[in-house]
């Protein structure tokens, strides 16, 4: 009976034997992938935006060997199918958390996603950042400062609501500000039910509102607000994005989805080179300038044309010099 | 409705559908426009408050309370109707009102109940949330992650409510109005149907009216009424349908009224001429007559009338007949008529009478007329059946002047004169002179008879009786005082009574009585008066009443039709035995209502009656006809009795009559028995029964009846 028995667990460890060859053999098959896997939480414009000129940009290379695949998956779930990618490219804070539970070879890049959030979740996956980078949302200070002083070359004091996410970015912005002659006046919003009453007496010593992107302050719901309060001190509204200058802002320095994307397909594509590890974070390289020329005349300001701040800064962008 | 007229009718039909369709398109309208106005009034506040609402964001969030009163005050101020408005935070406090402010147990209890609208009597509360607006700035969304689709769902933050009261007066004040107006427009259309619908009614009506006047002119006999066709359509089709109705009325009216006319003329003619000769009649004639009388007492003119009774006329009737009357009559008639002057009137005034009224002419020229119609008359043949007449006419002239009262004097006078000229020997002419002896009696026996009219009263009559008594040698008698025999037999005898009560003989009325046909109404009187007297003796004592009442018929009532009929009721009315009954006629009445009398005789035989013939031998004929004649009695003329004693031909006479009726078996009367002579003469010619003076004077029938009552008491 037993040596029966003996027999029947050789049988059982060749089989089981087997199968795993099998399942190695196929296994193969999967690392074998090369390709970049986009990886969205939804699909929202700006996603839609960033992809579509992301493969554009792919197809757009004659030696590009890579292919695209995008993942539209509920953030929680593993991706077990973005495994292997050459890169994941994670668009926003929830796909970038999805993404950085992929193993580590797979390198990710995030995009849309502030400072502060990627930061927290690259100390949470224990990667490096050669293997998680990300384009950052902030303009470069030099950019940004040089683009306050052609929009408003007279303002000398510049108020700036701040919070826990833009705080670092601020006060580096505020000390290289100084150096180039300009007064960049922070203040701390901890309360939010205290935003109009801080937000006025911003506006009461300052020349202008310069917003950092910050979604414990920049909110749908105060934007309004924000914007009315600081036209009611005829204080122009500074922003970093295309949106805020349509909803009211006087002028935007920002970088769209699909200046994103380039910059990203750049990356993926240096990334393609076997074992080139990532980029470290970067600011936006691409950007563009948008003036709202309707607040500027209510305001009675003078402002150059979009394309003459835009060839300024771009003159003078240490990015676009490399 | 059946009694409407066509005009109410049309009005009816012109005003109540459009009453009914006013009263719904009023009521669809009101009903709609009140929804509609009702529903704007919402819509008004709705979108007041929900235009104010973000309006008035900024000044919740900020805290503004200056802002937003100045927003209220400006929205009250623009918007009509507005009362209130009032802009409270999420918490329930109010940062700003204009108006009137709004009670907070009532805005505790619209936030309670989450009401968007709150209707009161004099106004609407309308609210709405002022909800912190949302504004992207965020090009990558990032921010918050809201996928697309999400986005559209997501509900904005809650910061406060306005409330706006919107007032309903002048909504309600406007409706007012509307009503007002729209019952205006109403009452006029209504108003302007029902002028329109009494228009065309009238016209219809007028039409229909008229056509109604025309109709009733034309029930008025006025046939020449025509319309104007000047309406259109049925009522042309109408007016000329009663035009052609009109028209054919009065030609059918005038077709017939020829018609008339000529029926009319024919019957003048027939009314004033006579049938068998052609000549005026008698009424005709008295017509004339009379303008003549009044001609000569106005204008004292001269005319004459004649009064022409042909002689021997009788004798042509009686031996040739009726027709062969008549044929003469004709024959005459044309001969007189050619010798008449143009203004002479001849007329056929009965019988063998003619009239002849000369106008304008003496009497000397009328005696020239009369005289050369008596030659022609007498020059002329009348021949029928090989039987040659010489005929011959008496005439009565009278000349017609004031002294006549009336026409029938005139006529009376003439006949009297004509009366004379037949006595005078016949074919005479005799002119009537008023104071002829004659003349008087003929007065008073027409007087006599003037007051007999179709009713005869029974004071105007008398019945006497007289006895006939047996004159067989078995049957005894008593000369003055006879004793009442087996067989009573009487003869009941008529006489008059005149206005001062003398008694009138019937000679003297019967003539004129026979002229004026009063006869059938004396015959009737008297034998209605007999049948009563023989009631009264039946009455009496019936047992012993066997009289027999012989009463006289005229000649005139054997022509009458209705005569036998009379006599039966009379008999069944009185209860008479009919054997008791026995009927005298003349010999000469018989012989000329020939067959009317054997008629008579067979059908009152049947019942049982006797009959008589009177005055037997004084026609001319007499033995001949008394083979048709079925009678008991034969009454042997007077004349020939009154001198039977010393004239052997009347003996001879009474003989052969008496012998003749024995062989028939009928019994003889000898009338006229007024002495012994004669008697003991009847008696040895073996007459059967005698009547006379010398055998019983005429008593009263109410002496008879008094008799038999002494002699039978009951």
């Amino acid at each position: 009976m037993s040596q029966y028995n003996n027999k029947n667990s050789v049988i059982s460890v060749c089989f089981a034997s087997c199968i795993f060859v099998v399942m190695c053999l196929f296994s193969t098959v999967a690392l074998a992938y090369t390709g970049v896997t986009i990886v969205m939480s939804s699909k929202t414009e700006a996603n839609l935006a960033f992809v579509e000129q992301f493969k554009a940009e792919l197809t757009s290379d004659e030696n590009n060997t890579l292919s695209l695949k995008v993942l539209e998956l509920p953030a929680r779930k593993r991706l077990v199918v973005a495994e292997n990618s050459e890169l994941v490219i994670a668009l926003g804070e929830k796909a970038l958390e999805a993404a950085s539970k992929l193993s580590h070879t797979t390198p990710v890049l995030a995009v849309y996603t502030p400072t502060l959030a990627y930061e927290q979740i690259l100390e949470k996956s224990r990667r490096d950042a050669s293997n998680m980078s990300m384009i950052m949302q902030n303009q470069p200070y030099a950019r940004q400062i040089h683009f306050i002083q052609l929009v408003l070359p007279s303002a000398k004091n510049i108020g700036s609501l701040v919070n826990g996410n833009s705080q670092a970015y601020a006060e580096q912005l505020k000390m290289r500000a100084e150096k180039k002659g300009l007064n960049l006046q922070l203040k701390h919003l901890n309360d939010s039910t205290r935003l109009l009453p801080e937000l006025k007496t911003l506006l009461e010593t300052n020349d202008a509102l310069l917003a950092i992107p910050d979604t414990a302050i920049y909110k749908p719901d105060t934007a309004q607000p924000i914007l009315m309060t600081s036209y009611q001190f005829k204080k122009p509204v500074l922003s970093y994005s295309l949106s805020y200058v349509k909803a009211g802002a006087l002028a935007a320095l920002y970088s769209s989805s699909r200046q994103l994307a380039k910059q990203a397909a750049e990356i993926a594509q240096q990334s393609q080179i076997a074992g080139n590890p990532l980029p470290l974070p970067q600011a936006p390289k691409f950007f563009s300038v948008r003036v709202n020329r309707q607040v500027a005349r209510l305001l009675n300001i003078e402002i150059n044309s979009d394309m003459a701040i835009y060839q300024a800064l771009l003159a003078a962008d240490p990015l676009q010099n490399e | 409705m059946s009694n409407i007229g066509i005009k109410t009718r049309v009005i009816f039909l012109g005003t109540v559908p459009a009453l009914l369709f006013a009263i719904i398109l009023i009521g669809y309208v009101i009903s709609n426009i009140f929804g509609i106005l009702n529903q704007s009034l919402v819509d008004r506040g709705k979108i007041i408050a929900s235009q104010l609402a973000p309006a008035a964001e900024y000044g919740v969030i900020s805290g503004n309370r200056q802002m937003l009163q100045k927003l209220a005050q400006q929205a009250l101020d623009n918007e009509q109707d507005l009362k209130t408005v009032m802009v409270v935070d999420n918490q329930g406090l109010v940062l700003a009102y204009s108006g009137q402010a709004i009670p907070e147990t009532l805005i505790s209890k619209i936030m309670q109940d989450n009401l968007p609208e709150y209707k009161q009597a004099r106004g609407i509360i309308f609210t709405a949330p002022i909800h912190r607006s949302l504004v992207e700035i965020d090009d990558f969304a990032s921010l918050e992650e809201t996928p697309l689709e999400q986005k559209k769902d997501f509900s904005p933050e809650k910061i406060g409510q306005i409330y706006v009261e919107l007032s309903n007066q002048s909504l309600q004040s406007y409706k007012l109005v509307f009503v007002i107006k729209i019952a205006s427009i109403a009452l006029f259309g209504l108003l302007l149907s029902g002028w329109l619908a009494w228009r065309i009614g009238r016209n219809i009506t007028q039409p229909i009216q008229e056509i109604a006047r025309a109709v009733n002119k034309v029930r008025e006999g006025v046939l020449s009424q025509t319309l104007v066709e000047n309406s259109s359509g049925e009522l042309k089709t109408l007016q000329r349908g009663f035009n052609s109705m009109s028209a054919s009325l009065k030609h059918a009216y005038d077709v017939m009224q020829d018609k008339i006319n000529d029926a009319t003329s024919m019957l003048r003619h027939q009314a004033q001429h006579d049938d068998l000769t052609g000549l005026i009649n008698r009424r005709e004639f008295e017509v004339r007559l009379e303008r003549c009388l009044k001609s000569a007492k106005e204008n004292k003119a001269r005319h004459v009338f004649c009064f022409l009774d042909l002689d021997q006329f009788k004798l042509v009737n009686d031996t040739s007949g009726h027709i062969a009357g008549d044929e003469l009559l004709k024959q005459v008639s044309v001969l007189l008529a050619i010798r008449m002057r143009e203004r002479d009137t001849l007329a056929r005034l009965g019988g063998d009478e003619f009239g002849l009224l000369l106008e304008n002419c003496t009497q000397k020229e009328a005696d020239q007329i009369c005289g050369a119609i008596q030659r022609i008359i007498r020059d002329f043949r009348y021949s029928h059946d090989d039987k040659i007449f010489n005929i011959g006419v008496s005439i009565g002239m009278v000349v017609i002047d004031d002294h006549f009262e009336n026409v029938s004097e005139v006529v009376h006078a003439a006949d009297m004169a004509c009366m004379n000229a037949k006595k005078a020997g016949r074919n005479q002419t005799v002119l009537f002179n008023a104071g002829d002896a004659e003349v008087l009696e003929q007065k008073n026996a027409v007087e006599a008879i003037a007051d007999i009219t179709d009713e005869i009263e029974d004071d105007q009559f008398m019945l006497y009786c007289q006895a006939i008594v047996p004159l067989t040698p078995n049957l005894p008698h008593l000369p003055n005082m006879p004793a009442i025999p087996q067989q009573h037999h009487y003869e009941i005898l008529l006489r008059k009574v005149d206005l001062d009560g003398k008694i009138i003989l019937p000679t003297t009325f019967i003539p004129s009585a026979e002229r004026y046909h009063l006869m059938p109404n004396i015959d009737r009187w008297v034998i209605k008066n007999a049948f009563i007297a023989y009631r009264k003796l039946l009455d009496i004592n019936y047992e012993h009443c066997n009289f027999i009442f012989s009463i006289n018929l005229s000649g005139t009532s054997l022509g009458d039709q209705s005569l036998l009929p009379f006599i039966r009721e009379q008999f069944a009315k009185y209860a008479i035995p009919p054997a008791s009954i026995c009927f005298e006629i003349t010999e000469t009445a018989a012989i000329v209502n020939l067959k009317n009398t054997i008629l008579l005789f067979d059908a009152l035989r049947e019942i049982g009656c006797k009959f008589a013939l009177d005055d037997f031998g004084s026609g001319m004929s007499s033995f001949m006809y008394l083979k048709n004649f079925d009678v008991d009695y034969l009454k042997i003329d007077g004349a020939f009795v009154k001198e039977i004693h010393q004239n052997r031909i009347d003996n001879a006479m009474v003989r052969s009559i008496h012998n003749v009726a024995e062989s028939m078996n009928i019994k003889t009367v000898a009338e006229f028995v007024e002495s012994d002579a004669i008697l003991k003469q009847l008696e040895i010619i073996g007459v059967d029964y005698g009547q006379g003076l010398h055998l019983g004077l005429p008593i009263t029938v109410k002496e008879l009846i008094q008799q038999y009552a002494e002699l039978h008491p009951r």
